[in-house]
């Protein structure tokens, strides 16, 4: 009796959809392709309600970098940025993200954004299973603070787990991408030789 | 995931009209965080799972923060970093901004919304277990896991029930054991008794000879052993009969209606006690010389002393019900019955021998035959062997009844003793006393001998399994041999007499022909117990006729039947005594020895419990409820600022929002929303706080958490709110270390006394006490937080 309740369209949202249905009154719309916009590039995808943004990224995308770990949003593997927000992809209905702005580790890393070379210097990683959810989340945080205090890093770090005890050089590749950053922002060269 | 229909709300009314529609198959999803965790998992129950997911994230202008006027509104969709890092909320209301800030991960503030936050399912670890390992009392079933075991996410203030517990939905009576218990530990049994009255009105004798079921399925059991429900049944039972002034008394108001009732077996004697009690006339036809079918006839005294039958008999007497003996309803008494009387109860047994198909057959006597004989007037069967043929309780009753006798049985049963339909306790019994058996034995023939009967059998072997779910025996062929018995009892199933209903009662296949409910044969007519069932136990026809009466009932007051018996749901504050949580042992139950229960049919087996035991049974009951707690952040900050939750429907006090159930901790009705939190401005002499502490600073939910909020006036206390969470299913409000400190200054000994204040009630589990320390912690450090010391905004 309740499936009847509301009317079901199929409809493609977000990226210039053909049907979008609008019924009567009680009009509920419920997608079943959405439009996602990944690091800058439209992808039209066909969804089943129960899969996650983590699962579509790298099963349907082929986005393989965003990992999934916990599956239970514990433990930051699998950390995307969505409309600025770093936000777990295995606690995110791939349903709910059309027209979502989302940036994975694939495209921070073909942007050569400073961090990725930080990491490197600063061998952030051991099994490195981790490390992408690390980097995606200090670039939202860069992307809003370019100045963090160690405190703050910490603090937007918190959520990233890693099993093989990385921490301390994170902070050091954080602090350091920032420094890069901020000098290409005031137009210098920015790289460190 | 499982799969679920997801749409996407546009606004207020289109999400709460699809919630109100789906009949309680729709949820809510707004960051996602807590509800895809219960989904992705397999966690819930299979009728827990959500068939319609209604994302409300993209309903326009619920995301905001603002103040308005004295007060600060917070829209549901508020993210938790959003609030965290409000600078008005920081300066304040900063119990609110650091319960934000303490909220699990930054990205789980991300996503995680204001109205998601707070009505997130209670924690515990049990329930949260991927693919059901742990299936506990809140998923419906038996033990609740957290009483005895790792219990750093429960309650330190007691369980609360959800649903009814294992041993109430054991019991064909659904009685309410822990409530029961509960009296008797209060030291009100007569209390006690009323609870178990409601449902059973007969529990001396159930006390006696009821199979148990709630004992088989008694959380307890999975720890140590089951309470011994039945004997505290029984005791309950002897002490109405022993003082039946109070328990069983004739109505109030008379209804002048007229019942009569086929039949004084249990399920007779069951309707007409609640006829009685709803104030009809009831009167009980019997056509044996004594009242109580087969609790006089069938169930042998040294199990059921006929003298508490019959005291039980006298107590429903004296209520008014009016009993004819030596009557047999024949058909024309039948109808005649059913014109004279507004209403018939026909509950007349299963008393009919069916045929074994042993060739010679009529040289075997009956077993229900037997039983009845010899509680009339004894057989001489001493030094005889005797056959009994059957697997069933009837034949284990026959071959005890027979050791009584001096005689020595041997029963003959063609499985093993594993398909056994009669009772495993009455089976060891009989063992232990000496019957002798014959498993996989089949007699397929007797023979009439001048000094006894000559049993031709044959050996048997387990095949194939049958409908019944038991393995078919087959005979094995060329096995037959023969047995010199002095006497043979066939005690095989027993059918009911349906000679004397009109004809249209039965159909053609000898079955009667009910109507949809079950219970009706006509409007005004119904049968119930062994009568419908064929042979089954008194507890079933306990409930059969308490059932039909509530039919009949019904019929004659032209009203629809009324269920008043459903499981209690989410009653708040079932406590326990957590001492009960030590491994225990049953109390022993007084019982004669084997000889001396073998030197007479009529001195009872086993002796009654006295006062002492039966408190110490009551005690040992972990009046089972789930003990998972409320572990949001921002619920303590919001109660202990006075905040209010508004709705779709109502503007709901946050303290009183929160509540214990299945599958939701707050009060929301069927489509109803979270809209707004509405936190009044504290005055300038005023502090808030809020402290939480888990095992992990970065991602972890709350061992305990507390905010308080105290106004002050000239150094001395004016008023506090001070409020715990993630120590019981819903915020706990500390009232009494509110009160304690009013008119003090805050300082080190005040904080300290009014932590003392919070946990003197406090009930910890069996290994959670050290929660209780950390929680008299936070407090004071809270409530010293809000102090004169304290920097302003302390946090
Ligand atoms: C790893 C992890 C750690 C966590 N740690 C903490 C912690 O330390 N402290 C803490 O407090 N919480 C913690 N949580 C819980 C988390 O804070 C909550 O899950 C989050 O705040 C819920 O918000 P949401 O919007 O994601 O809720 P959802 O999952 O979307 O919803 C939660 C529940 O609320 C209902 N709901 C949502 N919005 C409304 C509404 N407007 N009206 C009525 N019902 C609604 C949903 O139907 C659902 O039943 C943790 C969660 C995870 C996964
Ligand atoms: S506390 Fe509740 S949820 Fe946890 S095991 Fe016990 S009954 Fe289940
Ligand atoms: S412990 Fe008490 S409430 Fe729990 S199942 Fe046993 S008798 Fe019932
Ligand atoms: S995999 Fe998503 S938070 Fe761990
Ligand atoms: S590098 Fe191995 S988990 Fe972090």
């Amino acid at each position: 009796m309740a499936t009847q309740m509301f009317v079901v369209a199929k409809t493609y949202v977000g990226c210039g959809g053909s049907t979008m249905a609008t019924v009567q009154e009680k009009s509920v719309v419920s997608e079943d392709t959405v439009g996602l916009r990944v690091n800058g590039e439209s992808h039209r995808v066909r969804v089943e309600p129960q899969w996650t943004l983590q699962y579509v990224l790298s099963e349907k995308l082929g986005l393989t970098g965003t990992k999934e770990f916990c599956g239970e949003g514990a433990c930051g593997a699998c950390t995307v940025i969505m409309d600025g927000r770093p936000v777990l992809s295995c606690m995110t209905l791939a349903i709910e993200c059309s027209g979502k702005n989302i940036e994975t580790i694939e495209g921070i890393a073909r942007s050569n954004h400073p961090l990725i070379e930080a990491y490197i210097k600063h061998s952030c990683m051991q099994c490195g299973f981790c490390t992408p959810g690390f980097v995606v989340t200090a670039k939202a945080l860069l992307d809003r603070k370019p100045d963090p205090t160690v405190e703050e890093i910490k603090e937007a770090m918190v959520g990233n787990l890693c099993r093989c005890g990385t921490y301390p050089a994170h902070i050091k590749a954080i602090q350091e991408a920032a420094a890069v950053l901020r000098d290409v922002l005031r137009g210098g060269v920015g790289r460190e030789q | 995931m499982k799969t679920f229909r997801h749409v996407s709300a546009r606004s207020i009314e289109e999400a709460t009209s699809i919630l109100r529609e789906s009949g309680g198959k729709a949820r809510i999803i707004a960051g996602g965080t807590d509800l895809l965790g219960e989904m992705r998992d397999g966690i819930l129950p299979e009728a827990g799972y959500p068939e319609i997911l209604v994302n409300i994230k993209d309903i326009p202008g619920l995301d905001y923060v603002r103040e308005e006027g004295d007060r600060l509104v917070v829209g549901a969709l508020t993210r938790l970093e959003d609030l965290a890092t409000n600078e008005t909320v920081k300066s304040g209301y900063p119990a609110l901004g650091e319960a934000a800030r303490r909220t699990a991960s930054p990205h789980i503030r991300e996503m995680g919304t204001v109205a998601g936050n707070i009505c997130q399912n209670n924690r515990c670890w049990y329930y949260w277990v991927p693919n059901n390992a742990f299936y506990c009392l809140r998923k419906g079933g038996k033990a609740c896991y957290a009483l005895t075991g790792d219990a750093r996410y429960h309650s330190i203030f007691g369980a609360a029930r959800v649903g009814a517990t294992a041993c109430t939905r054991a019991c064909p009576n659904s009685i309410d054991m822990p409530d029961y218990l509960s009296k008797i530990r209060e030291g009100d049994p007569a209390a006690a008794a009323e609870i178990l009255l409601k449902t059973n009105p007969l529990p001396a004798i159930t006390g006696r000879v009821c199979p148990h079921w709630c004992e088989g399925d008694c959380a307890r059991g999975e720890f140590d052993e089951p309470v011994s429900i039945r004997e505290v049944e029984r005791f309950l039972g002897d002490q109405v009969l022993n003082e039946p002034e109070g328990f069983y008394e004739p109505p109030h108001r008379s209804t002048g209606r007229r019942v009569a009732v086929i039949g004084s077996g249990p399920a007779g004697l069951s309707a007409a006690h609640y006829l009685r009690q709803a104030g009809h006339w009831v009167t009980v036809f019997e056509r044996m010389p004594e009242a109580g079918g087969l609790l006089v006839y069938g169930i042998p005294p040294y199990r059921l002393p006929r003298d508490v039958v019959r005291r039980q008999i006298d107590a429903l007497e004296d209520t008014g019900i009016e009993f004819v003996l030596n009557t047999e309803i024949d058909r024309e008494g039948f109808e005649e019955l059913t014109r004279t009387y507004d209403a018939v109860f026909v509950a007349a047994g299963a008393w009919k021998e069916t045929e074994a198909g042993i060739a010679g057959e009529q040289c075997l006597v009956p077993g229900t035959e037997f039983l009845r004989r010899t509680y009339e007037q004894p057989q001489d069967v001493a030094g005889k062997t005797v056959g009994v043929i059957g697997g069933g309780n009837t034949a284990i009753d026959v071959a005890r009844s027979l050791l009584r006798l001096g005689a020595r049985p041997v029963i003959f049963y063609r499985r093993t003793k594993d398909e056994m339909p009669a009772l495993d306790e009455e089976i060891r019994k009989a063992e232990e006393e000496g019957v002798r058996f014959e498993f996989l034995t089949l007699p397929v023939g007797a023979g009439q001998e001048t000094e006894g009967v000559e049993l031709t059998c044959c050996r048997m072997e387990l095949g194939e399994l049958d409908e019944s779910g038991r393995p078919r025996p087959v005979r094995v062929e060329g096995s037959e041999y023969a047995v010199h018995c002095d006497l043979v009892i066939k005690a095989i199933v027993e059918k009911p007499d349906y000679s004397f209903l009109p004809a249209d009662f039965v159909d053609g296949r000898g079955r009667l022909r009910l109507d949809e409910t079950g219970h009706s044969l006509r409007r005004g007519v119904l049968a119930g117990g062994d009568f419908v069932t064929g042979p089954a136990t008194v507890a079933e026809a306990i409930a059969a006729g308490r059932e039909a009466a509530k039919y009949i009932e019904a019929y004659l007051v032209g009203k629809a039947r009324v269920d008043d018996e459903t499981a209690p749901v989410c009653t708040f504050g079932q406590r326990f005594d957590g001492s009960c949580l030590e491994p225990s042992t049953r109390v022993e139950v007084p019982a004669l020895s084997l000889t001396e229960k073998l030197r007479s049919l009529t001195v009872e087996e086993t002796g009654s419990l006295d006062r002492r035991a039966v408190e110490a049974e009551a005690g040992r009951c972990f009046n089972c409820g789930c003990v998972a707690v409320s572990s949001s952040d921002l619920a303590p900050a919001l109660i202990a600022l006075g905040a209010k939750i508004r709705t779709s429907q109502r503007v709901i006090d946050a303290e009183d929002f929160f509540s214990v159930g299945v599958d939701t901790s707050t009060v929301l009705g069927p489509g109803e929303m979270v809209l707004e939190v509405e936190v009044p401005r504290p005055g300038t002499d005023a502090r808030s706080a809020f402290l939480k502490f888990a095992l992990r600073k970065s991602i972890d939910f709350p061992i305990v958490n507390c905010a308080a909020a105290v106004s002050t006036d000239g150094g001395l206390v004016k008023s506090a709110r001070i409020c715990l969470n993630s120590v019981y299913g819903a915020p706990v409000r500390a009232t009494a270390a509110e009160r304690y400190l009013v008119g003090k200054t805050v300082d080190e000994a005040t904080a300290a006394e009014a932590a003392d204040a919070v946990l003197a009630d406090a009930l910890p589990l069996l290994n959670n006490r050290y929660k209780i320390q950390i929680a008299r912690t936070l407090v004071k450090r809270v409530v010293l937080a809000c102090g004169p010391g304290a920097g302003p905004g302390a946090g």
